[in-house]
């Protein structure tokens, strides 16, 4: 995946994060993304990853949704089968310019991340009275 | 630890993570839309003593919409992932999640008693907790001195 970090044995080459952890590999969440009136919401599933770590940041109208997965290993237990790995769940997306940035509302719950989206007033359609002359 | 048949010299560390994050990829990319192929819900297997525990990833699945069925050595994982929205006038830009009803069927490697368990959910992960019935936990057998 093109969003993978690569390892560089301690050192992380990442240098504005504060988490040198290292997190694995990067997944590109499932999302769902829907429009009515002047609401766009945004679902992506990020399962594992627990509310408090959901980075969801806003920067040159470029939406970023990052969250790392938190399942520990069942304590007492050796893993013998895996369909799914820990690691980071990363996805940007542009907003355009007829959405507000500063009015996006996030909830997490499930796993599932939903986000709030509203048009911004002057994308809004707008009645123009014609005044009779 | 599995052998990709490489002499010790030429092992790489991370072949295996590369092998399990390109099957990641390629459950995240394709066939991920529906969940009647039997392969949703992606699940890990643990093992412990006298014990199993499955776990599988489940983003929005409410606890209440799950059913779980126990029976010997296998447990079926079934239930119903609703719509983001639904609202027939909502216009849709991208809907990659799948939704549905999906079961699965998972064979556990020993039998398990259905009293012995215990199903938790946490943040669309669900962990299954199974019990092996007492009659066959392996027993010590004490050796006597003669």
């Amino acid at each position: 995946m093109a969003n993978e970090m690569t390892k560089t044995g301690g050192d992380v080459a990442r240098t504005e994060s504060e988490d040198t952890r290292d997190t694995g590999p990067t997944f590109r969440p499932a999302t769902d993304i829907f429009e009515k009136d002047d609401v766009v919401t945004v679902v992506i599933d990020l399962p594992g990853v627990t509310p408090d770590s959901v980075d969801v940041s806003v920067e040159n109208r470029s939406l970023t949704v990052r969250g790392t997965i938190d399942a520990p290993a069942p304590e007492g237990y050796r893993r013998i089968y895996a369909e799914y790995a820990p690691g980071t769940f990363e996805r940007a997306f542009s907003l355009p310019d007829t959405i507000d940035a500063g009015a996006i509302d996030a909830a997490h719950r499930d796993g599932v991340l939903t986000l709030t989206l509203k048009k911004s007033e002057a994308a809004k359609p707008k009645q123009i009275k014609v005044k009779a002359a | 630890m599995l052998n990709y048949g490489l002499v010790p010299a030429q092992w790489d560390p991370f072949a295996e993570l590369r092998q399990l994050q390109s099957q990641m990829n390629r459950m995240f990319d394709t066939g991920a839309r529906s969940g009647r192929n039997g392969n949703w819900p992606p699940v890990n297997m643990w093992l412990g003593d006298d014990s199993v525990v499955v776990t599988a990833e489940m983003p929005g699945v409410a606890q209440d919409d799950i059913d779980l069925t126990v029976r010997e050595n296998t447990l079926i994982i079934a239930g119903k992932r609703n719509s983001a929205t639904d609202d027939e006038e909502a216009a849709w830009h991208r809907r990659e999640r799948p939704l549905g009803e999906f079961s699965r069927s998972i064979r556990l490697p020993l039998r398990v008693d259905p009293d012995k368990v215990e199903a938790r959910a946490k943040n669309g992960i669900l962990e299954i907790e199974m019990g092996r019935p007492d009659a066959e936990r392996p027993r010590k057998i004490k050796v006597k001195a003669s």
